[in-house]
């Protein structure tokens, strides 16, 4: 997940990938990926919901080290 | 100068007696004469003690004060003049206030000139309350001001609050408590910014706030007014234009939740969102996480939906895709069966057909053999014999070979189909029941026979040399003639 990502982007990204998925227009190989991709955004999503910005921040720190 | 080196003051008046002669005067004028005077209530205070008001009274231009005077509103009086004024406008007397009193002037040698306010119309205060509320508003739009704080974006996550409130007061307290006790605990962070939030000091400790939280506006979302808990008083302030005008232009989205139950105020007019208490802005902040939450929960769910429907699909194309092949191969091999019963249907009557053509050149062949016989040692009809059997050899020959590609033709088939059915196993021994038939002994049998010459079958008359030895070969035993002429 990109650092500077806001929750609107995050949010905005998934609501478009539900879309696609809904659409049918997919492949299942590609499908795979995008489930992937919505579980990340969706994690990032609920960190924003209920971590403070400071708490992400550490875990980020955490993570750099 | 007939005065001079004398000490003679010229005529004079004690103090006292140029008060009371002021006194007299204005008695004259103004004695048991009331005056409706309008005028601006700078400021208002009430003696405890006592229960007397006392009032800064003055009127002003954009510039400077051009009138000022005292005013009291004694205690017996204080009561009924007060409740009227609240009665009507909703609010009690405040500074800044314009109002319209019924005054008696009156002056004391001590205490200096005054009014002796009796009366109030409060109905004129509303008008000029609702004048300046007017030209807030007015001001407001023709400066492009009053919707943008309405118009900015507010963030889908309110994270970061900047609150502008009194840590003691009720409202604060209520929106906190909201917050904090919201079943879902989200990650909103409050910070407080202290203000005075009604009354004569509020434009200038609002903006003093707004200024603040916009010296570090990196670190908020929006805005929050919080008051409550002190009743309607003193709410002037948020019409006036001062005010408003600073929370127009702020960068961030401003929620107010003042708290209060007469109309609507400038402030709250040109907010982002008005609430009406400080609850429902804790609310309104509470909901957008909510939406969110539930948002991400529905979306979570539709994924799984979606994506089960979706390999739903696919496994039934696949699944589709299977009986079609399934079916395809079903037909091929009912193809392949009937072939073989074709086959094996004109089996018979192939068999009669080369039956009788062999018998049609056999017949002919039995003839000469018996004329041969009839005429043993004529050597022309032994030629003839030799010659038929030649042809005969020949043509077995062709009928075996092609009869032997259809069989092996037939053999495939029939291998093909076995493979598909394996009870197909019984009609293919049939077949090579048939195909045992055509055998060349079989053939002998039915009275052919082989010439051979040094044990190599002769089909070649050419071949052979008059005065040599030829073997037949009969279905039973073989015959050893000499060969006595060609033709």
């Amino acid at each position: 997940m990109e650092k500077k990502k806001t929750y609107e982007e995050a949010y905005e990204e998934l609501q478009e990938i539900v879309k696609e998925i809904e659409s049918g227009n997919i492949g299942v190989d590609d499908l795979g990926v995008k489930v992937k991709r919505a579980g990340e955004l969706i994690r990032f999503c609920k960190e924003k919901l209920f971590k403070t910005e400071q708490e992400v921040n550490e875990v980020l720190k955490n993570i750099e080290k | 100068m007939e005065h001079v080196g004398q000490a003679v003051n010229p005529k004079s008046f004690t103090l006292l007696e140029v008060m009371r002669s002021v006194q007299s005067v204005l008695q004259r004028t103004y004695a048991n004469k009331s005056y409706w005077v309008q005028c601006e209530l700078a400021r208002i205070s009430l003696h405890a003690q006592s229960g007397h008001c006392y009032l800064e009274l003055i009127e002003k231009n954009e510039n400077a004060i051009l009138a000022q005077l005292k005013g009291i509103i004694w205690a017996d009086k204080y009561d009924s003049i007060t409740e009227k004024f609240k009665a009507v406008t909703n609010t009690p007397l405040a500074g800044g206030m314009k109002v319209l009193l019924l005054c008696a002037v009156s002056f004391h040698p001590v205490h200096g000139l005054s009014f002796n306010i009796t009366d109030v119309e409060p109905s004129f205060t509303l008008g000029e309350m609702a004048r300046m509320k007017n030209e807030s508003v007015a001001r407001l739009k023709t400066e492009g001001l009053f919707d943008k704080n309405r118009r900015m974006k507010m963030p889908l996550l309110p994270k970061r609050i900047a609150v502008i409130s009194v840590e003691t007061s009720r409202g604060y307290h209520d929106f906190m408590t909201t917050l904090l006790n919201h079943p879902v605990q989200y990650a909103i962070q409050c910070t407080l910014f202290e203000a005075i939030l009604q009354g004569e000091n509020a434009v200038p400790s609002l903006t003093r706030a707004m200024n603040n939280i916009h010296g570090e506006i990196e670190n908020y979302d929006a805005i929050a007014i919080i008051r409550g808990g002190a009743g309607d008083a003193g709410l002037v302030c948020y019409d006036e234009y001062a005010l408003a005008s600073v929370i127009a232009r702020s960068a961030l989205p401003v929620i107010s939740g003042i708290g209060h139950a007469t109309n609507e105020t400038v402030v709250e007019m040109i907010v982002h969102k008005n609430c009406i208490t400080p609850t429902a802005a804790a609310t309104f902040i509470l909901d957008k996480f909510d939406v969110q939450n539930q948002s991400i929960s529905e979306t979570i769910n539709l994924i799984h939906q979606s994506t089960k429907e979706f390999m739903g699909y696919q496994k039934q194309d696949l699944s589709n895709f299977s009986s079609l092949f399934c079916l395809l191969v079903q037909n091929r091999i009912e193809r392949s069966s009937f072939n073989l019963k074709s086959i094996h249907a004109a089996m018979p009557s192939h068999v009669a057909g080369f039956l009788s053509f062999a018998r049609q050149n056999l017949f002919p062949a039995v003839n000469i053999v018996l004329n041969v016989k009839r005429f043993a040692g004529h050597s022309v009809f032994l030629n003839e014999l030799i010659c038929v059997s030649a042809t005969l050899q020949q043509v077995m020959a062709v009928r075996i070979a092609s009869s032997v590609e259809e069989l092996s033709d037939s053999i495939a088939d029939l291998s093909e189909a076995l493979r598909l059915l394996s009870d197909k196993g019984e009609q293919i021994n049939h077949i090579e029941e048939k195909v045992k038939l055509l055998d060349p002994v079989n053939t002998l049998m039915r009275g052919y026979s082989i010439t051979r010459m040094n044990g190599k079958a002769v089909t070649d008359a050419d071949k052979l040399i008059i005065g040599e030895q030829i073997e037949t070969e009969l279905a039973n035993g073989v015959l050893i003639s000499t060969i006595e002429k060609k033709n």
